[in-house]
């Protein structure tokens, strides 16, 4: 083994049904070095942290940690070795001070054990700020804290357990420039004190600045693994992307009809700004952009579901005052969201309720359901989307990822919508079940349907749409068509 | 941990029982009467433990509806077997053995059997009820040894016997909640179950445990009844468990805001204690002291809520909570 590799991964694989997730991936971390991890969504990264922070474990391959080879059953088994992970989401106790989060379960005792010693937990909380060299008062409660301290907080809590190892997953996407300066002195201090950081994000510009070594990844393989002052942004980009898209997309173009959509300076404040874009008949337009970029909050404002602050929104020519889901479904707009079992479906109903939800009151006029018909139309959708089910009285939560996201469609379908958005449609479902959604996509845009997909899957993106609208941070950044677009121009833009 | 610094700030809750106390005093002659303070506090004493316990379990974002079965349960189980002849410290001991066990059950099935404290706690209100009512075949037990009655009506030093014992606990549960791991685990389980136990926090375990001592406190707050009024049956604590939780938001306790504990409690069950007394002074019916006891409930929760739409915040400031924590998801959003 090298000197000074304190973390290493050797041929980690890790198979979740359907998909591949991470593929005999190596890795190696060095004392005192910032590693940056890069890649695309869904390239593996989030399921080599969770690996190394103990919360799943790897099929084959092993963890080789201080010289020992070692496996992590639980999150504080990792914790305990020294590998600490600051996750968007932070652990804390809101009601809590910083000081009291820091120790919980920890905390320094007096009096024989008898009384915690709240005035060592402040002086030692207030020592490892100061060693952070961040101005602060441990008292405070960390519900009162803006997001960057809390972020803080996490890092002392890390230092605190004596931490060799610490994991960043995308710890810049929610900070200000000011917190990411202060965010990198304190990376350098840590580094200083030979800890090993792995740093996990998209902004490739703060690779430049603060990594040491990169590695790439890419649909769960590692394609790349350079120093960083032995390369430059195009080359990433290409290990992150650059890979050959040899299927087939089943996509007849067709020549598109009527604007079904229009939006003229779409505003969110805070969320988004100045979106314009339009959707005609028998096209697919795709959303490309980085998680966070926007997309789905658009597509909400659009439906109805938010709200939206300016900017005009047109269904058919006509514009369109105020939108809400109810309005938008008895306008024949149709919404696929992201979070299938959340918001897609009702997990504790059967096939049959969840199909026939969205179209209830356009096909029973009167109020009344007729079973008989209900049946019907519940059994030809089944097989019309190959659902695979012993039977619709199944209730959907049993049902595989791609069978329930299946029954979403299905239930829009029913629905004899114009307009689709879909929101992350094939996210999570094994590739049999891509390649027939992506048919029926193209069957409805056949029979006349206006289509926006969002999707941060870069193959299907190029491969179904007619026009591509690049996000960034809330705005859209640039529009290409079917034949300009690439894996590489679309990811740039995405990045900046 | 408010309470602890060198500022002494006096909370919402404390300001309106100082209040209540002052107007009580120049309106109504009786009120401020030794003999009238005393019997407000003999009679709070019983609240002030049930409550107690209660208190722990909302912290933990729970609910206990079974304290007033297991009172009853407690003080006709501890009547029967006094009167049987065992002495007096065995019995309490075997009482209160009974009442934790209640509690500890109510606690396995939220905790491991993950039922719902609701169901729980209600199921449990309705068996310690049930078995009550059965053992004491829904008759009055009386006929014990009266040295029982020392625990209501003795001293010691010269302070009333209930004072000393509800404050000996009260001073037990503030070093349990402020100064020891559980206590801590308790207000972080609260706060954010999932942190804590990420934390390593034995959260199963310490949940079961705080339903245990709210078992154990209800059953001691049963002996202390029976002890008042010489006598035990089944249904004598029937309603406590709803009083407690009163006293318990009175007081100020709110596990969203990491706030409350045995300070917090005491200090409902005496605003309770104070509106009633005063009321009953005055010749208010009870029924009409219900409608005034869900009044100042309500209005009393609204004071201790740290929302900005709270019109009475003039009067009771609160610093101004800054941003919302990182913990609502990727930060902007999809």
């Amino acid at each position: 083994m090298e000197k000074n590799v304190i973390l290493e991964l050797e041929n980690i694989t890790k198979i979740y049904p359907g998909v591949v997730a991470l593929d005999s991936v190596n890795f190696q971390l060095r004392e005192g070095e910032v590693h940056v991890l890069s890649g695309e969504n869904g390239a593996g990264k989030s399921t080599l942290i969770k690996i190394l922070s103990g919360a799943e474990q790897p099929d084959y391959g092993s963890i080789i940690y201080q010289g020992k080879k070692r496996s992590f059953k639980y999150a504080y088994e990792a914790q305990r070795a020294g590998i600490a992970t600051i996750y968007q989401e932070f652990n804390l106790i809101p009601e809590l001070s910083i000081a009291q989060n820091i120790y919980l379960g920890r905390e320094p005792k007096k009096l024989l054990g008898t009384f915690i010693d709240w005035k060592k937990v402040e002086k030692q909380a207030q020592a490892l700020f100061d060693m952070l060299g961040v101005k602060i008062d441990v008292k405070t409660k960390v519900v009162n804290l803006p997001v960057s301290k809390q972020q803080m907080v996490e890092i002392a809590k890390a230092l605190s357990l004596d931490s060799k190892v610490i994991i960043f997953d995308e710890p810049t996407s929610t900070l200000t420039d000011d917190d990411i300066v202060k965010l990198f002195e304190i990376i350098k201090r840590l580094r200083e004190k030979k800890i090993g950081i792995i740093y996990i994000s998209h902004r490739l510009e703060e690779l430049f600045e603060i990594g040491d070594r990169v590695t790439v990844l890419r649909d769960g393989k590692k394609t790349g693994h350079h120093n960083i002052k032995d390369i430059d942004m195009s080359k990433i980009i290409t290990e992150m992307v650059g890979r050959k898209i040899d299927k087939q997309f089943a996509r007849d173009l067709q020549k598109p009809g009527k604007e079904v959509l229009k939006v003229e300076g779409f505003t969110s404040k805070g969320v988004f700004s100045n979106i314009n874009f339009s959707v005609r008949e028998r096209e697919i337009v795709g959303f490309s952009g980085l998680v966070g970029s926007g997309r789905t909050e658009v597509m909400r404002a659009v439906f109805g579901i938010d709200k939206f602050d300016s900017g005009s929104l047109h269904f058919y020519g006509n514009k369109v005052e105020k939108s809400d889901p109810l309005k938008s479904v008895k306008l024949k707009l149709a919404f696929i969201p992201e979070d299938r079992k959340s918001e897609g479906t009702c997990l504790n109903l059967n096939i049959r309720d969840n199909i026939i939800l969205a179209s209830m009151a356009s096909i029973f006029k009167s109020g009344i359901i007729n079973l008989h018909e209900e049946k019907k139309l519940v059994t030809q959708a089944i097989k019309d989307l190959d659902i695979k089910t012993p039977s619709m009285q199944q209730k959907v939560k049993f049902l595989s990822g791609g069978n329930q996201q299946k029954v979403v469609l299905a239930k829009w379908l029913l629905t004899k919508s114009k307009i689709f958005i879909f929101d992350e449609p094939t996210r999570g479902i094994d590739v049999g079940a891509k390649a027939e959604f992506h048919k029926l996509i193209n069957l409805l845009v056949k029979e006349g349907a206006g289509v926006i997909m969002i999707s941060s899957e870069m193959p299907e993106v190029i491969g179904m749409s007619d026009r591509i609208f690049v996000m960034k941070e809330g705005t859209i950044v640039q529009e290409f068509s079917r034949e300009e677009a690439s894996q590489e121009k679309i990811l740039k833009a995405a990045i900046g | 941990m408010g309470k602890k610094g060198k500022k002494l700030h006096l909370s919402g809750p404390a300001i309106i029982l100082i209040v209540l106390v002052v107007v009580s005093s120049l309106f109504i002659n009786s009120f401020i009467r030794i003999g009238n303070i005393n019997n407000i506090l003999r009679q709070a004493s019983m609240l002030s433990l049930v409550a107690m316990g209660q208190c722990i379990v909302i912290l933990l974002a729970g609910i206990d509806l079974s304290q007033g079965s297991v009172m009853g349960l407690t003080g006709v189980s501890t009547a029967l077997i006094l009167s049987k002849g065992v002495p007096l410290v065995p019995g309490i001991i075997l009482g209160l053995a009974i009442a934790m066990f209640c509690g500890l059950i109510n606690g396995y099935l939220i905790s491991y059997v993950k039922i719902p404290q609701f169901v729980a706690t209600f199921g449990m209100f309705g068996m310690a009820l049930g078995v009550a009512l059965v053992i004491s075949d829904s008759r009055v037990i009386w006929g014990f040894p009266e040295t029982v009655r020392v625990i209501h009506d003795g001293e010691i030093l010269g302070i009333s016997a209930p004072f000393v014992i509800v404050g000996i606990i009260y001073l037990i549960m503030f070093w349990l909640l402020k100064f020891t791991r559980f206590g801590t685990s308790i207000y972080a389980i609260g706060g954010n179950a999932t942190a804590a136990e990420l934390s390593g926090m034995p959260v199963k375990r310490n949940v079961m445990l705080s339903y245990g001592i709210s078992g154990l406190l209800a059953g001691a707050a049963g002996i202390m009844l029976m002890a008042r009024m010489n006598s035990a049956r089944a249904i004598m604590g029937t309603g406590y468990e709803f009083e407690a939780i009163a006293a318990v938001i009175l007081g100020g306790t709110n596990r969203l805001g990491g706030k409350g504990g045995a300070v917090e409690t005491i200090t409902g069950v005496l605003i309770l204690a104070v509106v009633r007394n005063a009321l009953n002074l005055i010749g208010v019916s009870v029924y009409l002291q219900m409608v005034a006891v869900g009044f100042v409930l309500i209005v009393v929760y609204i004071i201790n809520q740290n929302k900005g739409s709270n019109p009475l915040r003039k009067w009771f400031p609160v610093k101004n909570k800054g941003l919302v924590s990182g913990t609502t998801g990727n930060g902007n959003g999809r």
